[in-house]
């Protein structure tokens, strides 16, 4: 089936009415998620995950996915109305987002913000459309080596770009990697770390390990700084339009952004940031005779890195659909979905269900529509969001953790496993650690386990069979590359600098 | 040369170093858990052992590479900024309410233990009277219970004391 045949074929499924019902709930749930204070899209994610679990499984995706790049509306526009970013990718649209808001252009930042991510989400897509099967096609002859390289490599990746310390990246890489050994071994059925508990056996549960780190620690934090969110002033609808010189400034950093988002999504690790750190600093770079004006309300400060956002959460969908890797936590959450619902990510997916492959990327493409039509004029609405009592708001978010923890597995030790990673998440922000590796780890450990032992039965325990092929030279190539390149300039810089450094 | 900052335990630096021997314990135990009880396999055919023990010693490593890393650390150490007075008070009991939820569900079912624990969370974080707050709590717990018991079908835990 070619790209566009596919789309067709995709877009028959994503059209049928309980798709489109999951798709306009996804993505209208996500902006909520996006733009309350408190509830992260990964959080908000896990938290409706078990609920998919008794949809079809390409409906329950499509629902997902939409609560994914839903998110990333939403949270853009608590950024440019109150300064609030309301997740991580969102920070870089307070800087310019806000200052246009305190000019008076609040209404025309949201456009530029709505309509751009529109824009990049719409390319993006169609560069996941034109990209993911070929690749798919090239890792049908990936074998457990290579598949073993690829995921150890994604993971040593992802710890070496998420920011902060490398170490302290492996270590929440390694806490990960050992918590997935937890419960009944999936090929041998030898119960491990168990300790004789039934409920232990099914192993740790993603869900609650994902709503701890990031909604209970959350909550902690919002409990102990007690911050009320500032009360936005209501936006007009016929303020919503830029003028002809905001036009002229914004549509070239849109595609600019949309291109730098692109390239960034394709890597593991937090893309969304990176993303809009990029295209923000690209934006500043090429800015000419408007460079002053960056920190003060740049207009290219907004459409850049809000298109650079969208681009790369459409990306970051060509590893999952592809190769079933996710390079990002709210994509784990996507994979421990499928493998719920018993489909199996990877490359046979678009040969195995090419409702769920096609049909995925075609609700996107209505998903974005969707957002596009509904957010701009209902965007009082989900400023309205932000004036819910910080007491309603943390009791509400916190039962609706509770249920979505119990609900995966009706087990109450999952309740345990929540609050146990609420302390945890807590106290690794504040030593500065970063989550998103561990989120990573527990997804893909028995992925990993599965090649590392498959290869080395294939080999007959040669341990060369990891980089052995082509494939895996490559992969591991890149992987020095992208982990080890940047060591190698910061040596290279303090170096330089030491020599330069005057003796005394 | 560079003078070696003294080694506070106060800061993000002892913070991270506790956490560095933590890793090291847990990787041990884990380590010592698959060696133990688990099959280990051969080369050619590991046994459900090998991973687990691998990911130990990988652990292991970047325990002593936290630990390391903040020996060799020079710059000043970054207070961790933990609340005091009534913050601390504040966080506490929000800890202690949704604990409270965890260890009560199995027993008193999601309603009441969810009830209680909105009632500590809503007095801790508006202040109002005893009245308003256990009305606030009602309706919160038994709105969004309403939504997934009855509306989503969400089975939820019942009360098991009778």
């Amino acid at each position: 089936m070619n790209p566009w045949d596919g789309l067709l074929f995709g877009l028959s499924v994503a059209i049928a009415p309980q798709n489109l019902l999951a798709a306009l709930v996804g993505s209208l749930l996500g902006t909520a998620i996006g733009v309350l204070p408190g509830l992260g899209p990964i959080a908000g994610a896990a938290i409706v995950l078990p609920l998919t679990f008794s949809l079809p499984p390409v409906t329950g995706l499509i629902a997902l996915a939409g609560i994914f790049y839903g998110a990333m509306y939403g949270g853009s526009t608590t950024s440019v109305l109150v300064n609030i970013p309301g997740e991580v990718a969102s920070i870089v649209t307070c800087i310019d987002g806000y200052q246009m808001t305190k000019r008076g252009r609040a209404g025309a930042a949201l456009s530029i913000m709505a309509i751009g991510s529109f824009v990049a989400g719409t390319l993006g897509l169609i560069g996941l459309m034109l990209f993911a099967p070929p690749l798919a096609n090239l890792a049908l002859a990936f074998g457990p080596g290579e598949y073993f390289s690829l995921m150890v490599v994604s993971l040593l990746v992802l710890s070496g770009i998420s920011g902060g310390s490398l170490v302290r990246s492996f270590f929440v890489t390694g806490f990960g990697l050992l918590l997935s050994t937890v419960g009944v071994e999936a090929i041998s059925g030898v119960p491990r770390y168990t300790f004789d508990n039934l409920e232990l056996a099914r192993g740790i549960e993603l869900v609650p390990v994902a709503v701890g780190l990031y909604g209970i620690s959350e909550i902690f934090f919002m409990v102990e700084n007690l911050v009320n969110s500032p009360k936005p002033q209501p936006v007009k609808l016929r303020e919503l339009l830029p003028n002809r010189e905001e036009w002229r400034r914004t549509i070239p950093a849109w595609f600019r952004g949309t291109i730098v988002g692109f390239l960034v999504g394709l890597l593991p690790g937090p893309v969304g940031p990176l993303s809009t750190f990029a295209s923000y600093r690209l934006e500043k770079a090429v800015a000419g005779k408007h460079r002053e004006e960056f920190g003060h309300g740049a207009v290219e400060g907004v459409a850049g890195p809000e298109a650079a956002n969208n681009a790369a959460s459409s990306a970051a969908f060509i590893p999952l659909l592809s190769l079933g890797i996710p390079f990002a936590p709210i994509l784990a959450l996507l994979v421990a979905a499928m493998l719920v619902q018993g489909v199996q990510p990877g490359p046979l997916l678009i040969i195995q269900h090419p409702d769920i492959f096609w049909g995925v990327i075609a609700s996107m493409y209505i998903g974005n529509v969707m957002l596009l039509v509904l957010n701009l004029p209902l965007v009082g609405m989900w400023v309205s969001l932000l004036r819910i009592p910080l007491h309603y708001l943390v009791t509400g978010i916190v039962i609706f953790a509770m249920i979505g923890a119990y609900s995966v597995n009706n087990s109450t030790i999952d309740l345990w496993v929540l609050l146990v990673y609420g302390v945890i998440g807590y106290f690794m922000r504040k030593l500065d650690f970063e989550m998103a590796p561990l989120i990573l780890a527990v997804v893909l450990g028995p992925r990993i386990e599965k090649h590392f032992r498959e290869a080395l039965t294939l080999s007959l325990g040669d341990p060369t069979i990891f980089f052995q092929s082509p494939i895996c030279k490559l992969i591991w190539l890149a992987g020095l590359l992208m982990v080890g390149g940047p060591l190698l300039l910061k040596l290279l810089r303090l170096s330089r600098a030491t020599k330069v450094e005057p003796a005394g | 040369m560079r003078r070696r900052s003294s080694l506070a335990l106060s800061g993000q630096r002892g913070g991270r170093l506790i956490v560095g021997f933590l890793g090291l314990v847990l990787s041990a135990c884990f380590a010592v858990g698959a060696l133990a009880s688990i099959p280990m396999g051969w080369m050619a055919q590991p046994g459900p052992g090998v991973f687990p023990l691998v990911c130990a010693i990988f652990m292991a490593l970047a325990s002593l590479g936290v630990i390391w890393e903040q020996l060799r650390s020079t710059g000043a150490d970054v207070p961790i900024n933990f609340p005091h007075g009534a913050d601390l008070r504040r966080l506490l009991w929000a800890g202690a309410g949704i604990t409270a939820y965890v260890v009560l569900t199995p027993y008193l079912g999601h309603l009441i233990a969810s009830f209680l624990m909105s009632v500590v969370l809503i007095k801790l974080l508006r202040p109002a009277s005893w009245r308003s707050t256990l009305l606030a709590a009602a309706a919160t717990s038994v709105l969004i219970w309403l939504f997934f018991a009855i509306g989503l079908a969400v089975p939820l835990p019942e009360w098991k004391l009778t």
